[in-house]
């Protein structure tokens, strides 16, 4: 930036080196021209806004998702000829440079700078992502819409050719530091030596995203969604409704029915926004869950309740809900209420032990109406 | 699965033992299974059944053939017509309904 002649402004999100970064930015009188953003969520609208993707890494990365977003982009990038790196770009669609060489990487810049209609670096930059990523220019907006929802869902296979034929793939390949957080490489068995998987590890590791709800959804999620409307159609249209045409009760009770409602609509949006994958995750948790309820019950079954419910004034409702078989047994776990929650729990899970175990399709969002919640 | 079926006949609560059932003719009609997931279910009925036909206990869906006493259990739970219900209580009625008290739910 300090070799540039023109004022413009570079993001860096990398953390941890954010204290260092400013002291060096003020050292060189650049606090006006440097902005640092932080760990973003929004790369996409970040790269949406930006001019040029810039990338001049010291190191060499097995792979760089970070560059293939950006052509999904349609940026330029701004790299240097290491590692995988110059298998993503060329000429068309950026410029690499020698490593450790600032001059040539603001020269770069300053060359797309001043070609503000592109021409020197072709702007087809989707067409120069790879094809198992971004299969068509219309696709690369979904696909990016998608990695910042954490739902991307290749993997991608790409061939590391800097890894060393036969040996340990996980043990040889670094991903770049920019990469380490997000991304696994995984050596299939009996796959070709230095073939390595690249995919993203983001859904095992993944974090809250404040507003991911409220983001669109994937054509595939929309797709998935779509027998959900109408409930969800229902659970708005049916309080707003009765709240506004037939007040015929106290406001405040109507507006604990609306919440009420409102509590479900969260849940349908998760539901909407649920993979095949997801579903599967979802039934294994749930699965244990209900394992060990129903062993507990069991034991309880075989040994009966009372060293579980000691007699007392406060379990006195329990040993009056002795009503099963002739009134010689008790109810399980407990009374009536309790044995119609936990039969409840076992009956809502049911559908989605029997989908997550009966499923299909992998990744795809594509699932059978009677899955759904 | 199976592990969940025999839960909800474990607590012998009638409702959930319908419901579950009903989930049974949908997925058997209309879960789309291939043959490995029909095996997997049949074995999986089969298997519930067993336990099922087993005890007494998990039989309390037995009750549902008496047709008077369905009547006058659901006319405790449910003294309003929808109608009645839907036009006082337009968003629901909640654990505040009446005949709601604890002391009705054992018998």
């Amino acid at each position: 930036v300090a070799l540039l002649d023109r004022r413009w402004r570079a993001g860096r999100r990398r953390i941890g080196v954010r204290e260092e970064l400013s002291r060096r930015i003020h050292s060189l009188g650049l606090a006006s021209r440097v902005q640092l953003l932080g760990d973003r969520d929004d790369a996409g609208r970040l790269l949406a806004s930006a001019d040029i993707y810039c990338q001049p890494n010291d190191g060499p990365e097995p792979f760089g998702l970070s560059f293939v977003e950006a052509l999904a982009a349609g940026l330029p990038v701004v790299s240097t000829m290491l590692g995988a790196i110059p298998e993503i770009v060329d000429d068309t669609c950026g410029v690499l440079v020698a490593p450790r060489a600032p001059e040539e990487v603001a020269s770069a810049l300053s060359q797309l700078l001043g070609d503000p209609s592109g021409d020197s670096v072709s702007r087809t930059a989707p067409a120069r992502a790879p094809r198992r990523l971004v299969t068509s220019p219309g696709e690369s907006t979904r696909w990016q819409t998608r990695s910042q929802t954490h739902d991307i869902h290749h993997p991608c296979s790409r061939r590391v050719s800097r890894l060393p034929a036969g040996r340990d793939p996980i043990a040889q390949v670094r991903p770049g530091r920019h990469h380490r957080r997000r991304l696994h490489l995984r050596h299939r068995p009996g796959q070709l030596p230095g073939h390595v998987d690249v995919f993203d590890v983001r859904r095992r590791h993944r974090r809250p995203v404040p507003g991911q709800l409220w983001k669109p959804l994937t054509p595939a999620q929309r797709l998935g969604s779509h027998d959900l409307r109408i409930w969800v159609a229902v659970l708005i249209g049916w309080p707003v409704l009765l709240f506004i045409a037939f007040p015929t009760d106290n406001p405040l009770v109507q507006a604990v029915g609306l919440r009420a409602n409102a509590f479900l609509l969260p849940f349908l949006l998760f539901g909407a926004r649920l993979t095949s994958d997801d579903v599967k995750e979802l039934a294994l948790y749930l699965a244990v869950l209900n394992l060990a309820a129903v062993a507990l019950a069991t034991v309880e079954f075989f040994i009966g309740i009372e060293p579980f419910y000691p007699m007392n004034d406060v379990t006195d409702i329990i040993y009056r809900s002795r009503d099963l078989v002739g009134r010689t047994a008790y109810r399980i776990p407990a009374c009536f209420s309790s044995a119609h929650a936990f039969a409840g729990a076992m009956a809502m899970t049911l559908p989605v032990l029997i989908g997550g175990g009966s499923s299909r399709t992998r990744g795809s969002g594509k699932r059978r109406c009677w899955r759904r919640p | 699965v199976i592990a969940t079926f025999v839960g909800v006949f474990m607590a012998a609560a009638r409702t959930h033992m319908i419901t579950v059932a009903l989930i049974a003719l949908v997925v058997t009609f209309t879960g789309g299974l291939s043959a490995k997931q029909w095996i997997r279910w049949v074995v999986a009925v089969v298997v519930v059944g067993y336990v099922v036909a087993g005890d007494a206990r998990f039989q309390r869906f037995t009750t549902l053939q008496d047709r008077s006493m369905v009547s006058e259990r659901i006319g405790e739970s449910v003294n309003d017509s929808f109608f009645d219900a839907v036009s006082q209580h337009p968003l629901g009625r909640g654990l505040a309904g009446r005949r709601h008290e604890h002391s009705v739910f054992p018998a």
